[in-house]
């Protein structure tokens, strides 16, 4: 199963793919709670629920000719809407929060990987 | 005391025997006769008269007619109230299913010849009503002929005072296409012997309904005062149409709708998961980036086990470092400014000018250095500390930039094994040369082809 990325969004021009995340990935809310205690003892919380938004965090482990794609892909349209295409199929809409993305080089690898290298990056996605 | 003479006569001319025309003529007459009397104040004069013509029965073709003339004279010696009026009621009948006539022809004349008193008035009024009313099965006119003419001849400096009020009104209650005019010319003449102030005025009033059609006014008027000086002429026009359409009415919306349309597309196979495959479409919607080149720009050059600092980043080189390639996990940094936003409805926005700067950033790390090697980097950081520097990467590729920790710390890590991370911010040259050279070499090619002709 791809990772497909897709952007701008909605105006897709542009169509990166991407082999699936290792393991590790996650989601997670991006509501946040505040509580206060009066001196009562009454317990006053302060909600940001910021929509329901979700917040993913993806690692892959691509290639060396695929990281320098990524990273064109990246320099283009990281101020932009993309669409996501998970490794589940399922399909989000957001923008990329990483700030800087950094691309580290993992390893030697054959010549089935064009680059003979493999890098992991970390991407961050956040729902619009 | 009041002396009465009366005489009352009525006859009958012929009689309907036959088939034919036949003419029933009745001719009355009443006459008073009031004979003064020395001290005598009340004095009348009256004439009642009703006649009725009737014809019914099996003639064809009726008709009936009236002619009367009614005159009252009355001559006083004195100033005494006199009242002169005729009251006159004129009913024809004319119908069945063949076109009916009903006319009504009606002239009052009536004269007041007043002697010349100082505020002494005398009015003169003619009240008329006319109603015609045709129920038919076909299409016929209804017109109302209306001529009234009033004169006041005044001698003397007295306010003189014409006033017709005339109201038209015309109704149809046919479900169809109807046309309802109303013309109506108002004319005022004034006559004065002396130069007191006169006044002509018009005041019309038009007010049209029509469900259906047009509303249409046309109104000229024209006033005109001829006297030896200046006299003040006044126009004043209120006109109110008002127009209720049932039907289809022709509308026109115009929207500015700009469309634009997005293509992509792609294969997914497991050589587009590793080559650089980016996928381009087309889209007609203006953004302010660039989308990746279809092509990889800086390819990866001929890989070499050495790395290297040194300065200037172009041109001869006068000092430089050279030391073993960094291992495997060198960091590649890229930061981008960036806003982010959240709205109240709690959606996030982010936005960056392509103009921000965008900072790049290697971290290698560099292990089994000698100590002389260690000593040799750190003098060379020490020279050329916040400097811009040239470095060549094992790839081949050329940066300028600078070292942001030169005060990293170099590890020994065993004899003879030092260890030691550097971070370099700079940028990518375009002087690439994967063959190693230093990219001041410039080579220019001319290639001259001549056909001959």
């Amino acid at each position: 199963m791809s990772f497909i990325m897709k952007a701008p969004y909605p105006g897709i021009r542009t169509t990166t793919l991407l082999p699936s995340p290792t393991w590790g990935d996650s989601k997670a809310l991006t509501a946040t709670v505040q509580s206060m205690r009066a001196v009562d003892g009454t317990i006053y919380t302060y909600v940001k629920s910021r929509n329901g938004r979700m917040r993913f965090q993806w690692e892959f482990e691509i290639s060396r000719h695929k990281a320098l794609e990524l990273r064109e892909f990246i320099n283009s349209y990281n101020s932009k809407m993309i669409q996501v295409i998970d490794h589940d199929g399922d399909t989000w809409i957001g923008y990329l929060r990483n700030n800087p993305f950094e691309f580290a080089g993992a390893g030697r690898a054959g010549d089935g990987w064009p680059g003979s290298e493999t890098m992991t990056i970390i991407l961050e996605f956040e729902e619009r | 005391m009041g002396v009465r003479a009366s005489q009352v006569y009525t006859g009958v001319l012929g009689q309907a025997q036959q088939t034919g025309e036949v003419r029933v003529r009745r001719m009355y007459a009443d006459v008073l006769v009031v004979t003064g009397a020395p001290g005598v104040h009340n004095v009348s004069a009256s004439s009642t008269l009703n006649l009725t013509d009737q014809s019914v029965g099996w003639i064809d073709i009726q008709y009936t007619d009236h002619t009367l003339n009614l005159t009252d004279s009355v001559t006083v010696a004195r100033n005494l109230p006199v009242g002169v009026s005729h009251t006159l009621n004129l009913i024809s009948l004319g119908g069945r299913t063949l076109t009916g006539d009903a006319t009504n022809n009606l002239t009052l004349n009536q004269v007041v010849v007043e002697f010349n008193y100082v505020a002494d008035r005398s009015p003169v009024g003619n009240t008329l009503n006319l109603t015609q009313t045709v129920i038919a099965n076909a299409s016929l006119p209804a017109t109302s002929s209306l001529n009234l003419t009033q004169n006041v001849v005044v001698q003397g400096p007295i306010k003189q005072s014409i006033t017709q009020w005339l109201s038209i009104s015309q109704h149809t209650s046919t479900p169809y296409r109807v046309f309802i005019e109303d013309e109506l010319s108002l004319t005022q003449y004034l006559r004065s012997p002396i130069p007191i102030t006169r006044s002509v005025s018009h005041t019309l009033n038009l007010v049209q309904n029509s469900p259906i059609g047009n509303v249409l006014d046309t109104l000229n008027l024209t006033d005109t005062v001829t006297f030896s000086f200046g006299f003040e002429i006044t126009s004043n026009l209120t006109m109110t149409d008002n127009v209720s359409v049932e039907g289809l009415w022709v509308r026109t919306v115009e929207q500015a709708l700009e469309i634009g349309h997005a293509l992509t597309w792609y294969e997914d196979t497991p050589c587009t998961r590793k080559q650089y495959t980016p996928f381009q479409g087309e889209n007609t919607i203006n953004t302010d980036v660039d989308p990746p080149p279809t092509q990889l720009i800086d390819p990866q050059g001929s890989t070499s086990d050495r790395f290297s600092l040194y300065t200037p980043p172009l041109g001869v080189r006068t000092s430089e470092v050279i030391i073993r390639a960094p291992e495997l996990d060198n960091r590649d940094r890229n930061a981008y400014s960036r806003v982010n936003r959240e709205t109240r409805g709690g959606y996030l926005t982010v936005f960056a000018d392509p103009n921000w700067p965008r900072v790049r950033t290697l971290a290698v790390t560099i292990v089994g250095l000698t100590e002389a090697q260690i000593d040799e980097l750190q003098t060379f950081l020490q020279d050329t500390v916040g400097q811009m520097i040239g470095l060549t990467d094992w790839e081949g590729r050329l940066w300028q930039g600078f070292i942001t920790n030169p005060n990293e710390v170099a590890t020994q890590d065993g004899k003879c094994r030092w260890t030691v991370t550097l971070e370099f911010e700079g940028e990518m040259l375009d002087v690439q040369q994967p063959d190693g050279s230093d990219g001041s070499t410039l080579n220019l090619t001319h290639t001259v082809t001549v056909v001959k002709v």
